[in-house]
């Protein structure tokens, strides 16, 4: 069995190690997010702020990177979260991954800061230090254009070497977006990580493990979610779906329904603006929308920006969240964080209580906000800062969307209470994903397990959190993991009778998961219909894992970083949501339009083993092996 | 009622048309008329989209069942995914 091995990397001395995972480590923590969570506790102190020297970046893969498993070329960033102050985890596609794995490490361990501004060059089992004065001051576009075309490359933008908070760094036209990685990378003055290497990954069995990524494969094509509806419209194709069930939020939150939001959908942007589709090494989904902006193919925006610079700023200006989307990608910025934070400013100016020159509707001047942003010009560096860097500022705690500090996801809780439920547990904040991304169970996929009933949805979130996490710990895309969604369902579709009663009973199943999640053990087979990931796993690394070790690794994975942010003293308190989804009823008329977050949190605790503080056990530690 | 009927998604593919307007006082009656102007498998493809009205999914109004009003918008929409 090969293990892994990582270059420990000092940018203050210019020095670098060749560090070891052990056989412990590997058969227990796998890689990917995962792996990173407990490197990062082990090898970091509390309380180091996240931008100084001592901060610590993980950038890692798992085993299936770089192998013929389906959607595989995700790679992780680990570090402490530039918003929240607690965990981080940022994945991204593009070459970087696969690259890096080549050239003869499977992760990187980066801390200290470099005197001058500097880049990583890796081949050959090597780690050189480059200067990068050169680059520095380009954006993310023109810096990798000046970097040798064959090497996968990390790179920062404009925002990145000024620090706003939430900075991104890019790969390819793939970023690494939440939680400020960008951030870290400037305030350790590394603009840029290219690597090159030609190493094939060692496969197990490779004959079995051929014949069955031809089966997976077959499997995503023939299914509707990953076979249909991802390559023809990629998650924009949401927008439509999530207005129509009141989701999409609308009015910075206020609202989850936009009479004009057709404009920015999906649909419009395949009939109007698509020039084709594309996809991420070793991806058969294809879910990338190539676009044309201004005259230029670009990269298509996702759901979450076709939301959140569409209805929730009252837009139907779907050529400004193009270029908006572009711009954010080119200055490397989160367009999540960035657009919710204008969001918020734009209420602020509403309300009359501090004007940024944002104004809900109006989209003439956001090219040169976001601009300024980048560059923290003027009064725009309070922007610069997040949603609720500003709101302690300038008041207005109550309609700052954020949990934790990171920015919320486009999805309306109130009407997809365990997404809300799911934000207020997610380890690295405001996210959807690793929140369980209940959503597309709830209210914007073909499933509608009533919306707005707590009823199991503690349950469901805790296992879907572990499942996401499990397929992230294993560098494949989420996306791949949306075929768990019975293909019948959408053959259905989600007014037959059969669909509207799985989608009632549901919430009374809670008990069943739970039993299920005690004794994973039970699911000690491997099917393309639940998490084909674990057999894939199995194949590479000739490990033992079926699905119910799989989702034990999300377990302890998820379990890693709750211990992360609670040695960073974040406790049940931050387990929240802003008071406008949970005291302000979407609809007047319907008292069960605000999350019930009070009845869902005790059960998720108890779901988890956690104590009543939100604390995990030490039982429950102890049979994740994690103590 | 005079409804205005929009098509998105693999639905246009049979109708060939983007949206029309016909007399319709049940969201039943516009699944009938696609059957009969457009066959069986336009219906299943139809029944198996997001349909809403005046951009509220039928799902949170009264399914199939659901009256419409004169100038309604009944819109198709496929089902999609991703995150």
């Amino acid at each position: 069995m090969k293990l892994p091995v990582y270059a420990k990397v000092d940018l203050t001395s210019k020095a670098w190690e060749t560090f070891h995972i052990s056989e412990e480590y590997f058969k227990k923590y796998i890689g990917g997010k995962c792996l990173a969570a407990r490197l990062l506790l082990d090898l970091t102190e509390k309380g180091i702020d996240p931008l100084s020297p001592e901060a610590t970046v993980i950038i890692n893969t798992s085993p299936l990177n770089g192998t013929a498993s389906p959607s595989s070329s995700r790679f992780n960033m680990t570090f402490k979260n530039v918003l929240t102050g607690g965990i981080a985890s940022s994945n991204s596609g593009g070459q970087f991954g696969v690259m890096m794995k080549r050239a003869g490490f499977d992760g990187l361990i980066i801390t200290g800061k470099a005197e001058k501004p500097t880049m990583l060059e890796i081949v050959d089992g090597t780690v050189t230090f480059k200067s990068a004065e050169d680059l520095w001051g380009m954006d993310t576009e023109e810096t990798q254009q000046k970097l040798p075309k064959a090497y996968g490359k990390i790179v920062i933008g404009t925002a990145g070497e000024n620090l706003v908070r939430y900075a991104s760094a890019a790969s390819g036209e793939r970023m690494s977006g939440r939680c400020g990685t960008g951030a870290v990378f400037g305030s350790k003055n590394l603009k840029a990580i290219i690597a090159f290497g030609k190493t094939q990954p060692e496969v197990a069995h490779p004959e079995k493990f051929k014949k069955f990524v031809k089966k997976w494969i077959t499997f995503i094509k023939n299914h509707p979610m990953t076979g249909d509806s991802l390559p023809k419209y990629g998650s924009a194709g949401i927008v439509n779906k999530a207005n129509a069930s009141y989701a999409l939020p609308t009015h910075n939150f206020k609202y989850g329904h936009f009479e004009k939001a057709d404009a920015t959908s999906g649909e419009t942007l395949a009939e109007t603006r698509l020039v084709k589709n594309n996809g991420c090494v070793s991806c058969p989904i294809r879910c990338e929308r190539r676009v044309m902006m201004e005259g230029k193919e670009v990269k298509g925006p996702e759901y979450e920006t076709l939301g959140l610079l569409g209805a929730n700023i009252d837009s139907d200006d779907l050529d400004m969240v193009l270029k908006i989307n572009y711009m954010a990608d080119d200055l490397g910025m989160d367009t999540i964080s960035l657009a919710s934070t204008i969001a918020f400013a734009m209420e602020l100016k509403e309300r009359g209580i501090a004007d940024f020159g944002v104004e809900f509707g109006k989209t003439d001047n956001l090219p040169e906000i976001v601009t300024k942003i980048a560059h923290r010009e003027g009064i725009y560096s309070d922007l610069a800062n997040g949603t609720k860097w500003l709101s302690e500022k300038y008041s207005g705690a109550g309609f700052a969307m954020h949990v934790k500090g990171l920015e919320i996801a486009s999805y309306e809780p109130r009407r997809s209470v365990g997404m809300g439920l799911g934000y207020a547990t997610s380890n690295r904040g405001g996210c959807h994903l690793n929140g369980g991304y209940l959503a597309l169970l709830e209210s914007v996929g073909v499933l509608s397990i009533d919306p707005q009933n707590p009823g199991a949805k503690a349950q469901l979130s805790v296992f879907m959190q572990d499942a996401l996490e499990a397929v992230s710990s294993s560098g494949s895309c989420l996306f791949s993991a949306q075929t768990f969604v019975p293909a019948i369902l959408f053959k259905m579709g989600p007014n037959h009778p059969v669909t509207r009663f799985i989608g009632k009973v549901a919430v009374h199943v809670g008990g069943v998961v739970n039993l299920l999640l005690k004794a994973t053990n039970l699911i000690c087979f491997n099917s393309l219909f639940l998490l084909p990931h674990a057999e894939s796993l199995h194949l590479v690394t000739g490990l033992k894992m079926k699905t119910g070790d799989f989702i034990d690794l999300g377990e302890r994975s998820f379990n890693l970083e709750r211990m992360y942010n609670i040695r960073e003293g974040l406790t049940t308190k931050d387990d929240t949501l802003p008071e406008r989804l949970l005291r302000t009823r979407q609809d007047t008329n319907d008292t069960s339009t605000v999350v019930p977050l009070d009845k869902m949190l005790p059960v998720y605790y108890k779901t988890r083993g956690w104590d009543e503080k939100g604390v995990p056990t030490e039982k429950k530690l102890k049979k994740l092996g994690i103590i | 009622m005079n409804v205005t009927v929009k098509y998105r998604g693999e639905l246009k593919d049979f109708t060939k048309l983007s949206e029309e307007t016909l007399s319709a006082a049940t969201i039943s009656d516009v699944l009938n008329h696609i059957k009969i102007t457009y066959g069986k498998d336009a219906l299943k493809t139809a029944k198996r989209m997001v349909i809403a009205v005046n951009g509220k999914s039928i799902l949170l109004l009264k399914n199939e069942k659901t009256t419409l009003s004169d100038r309604d918008i009944v819109t198709f929409l496929p089902i999609c995914g991703g995150g």
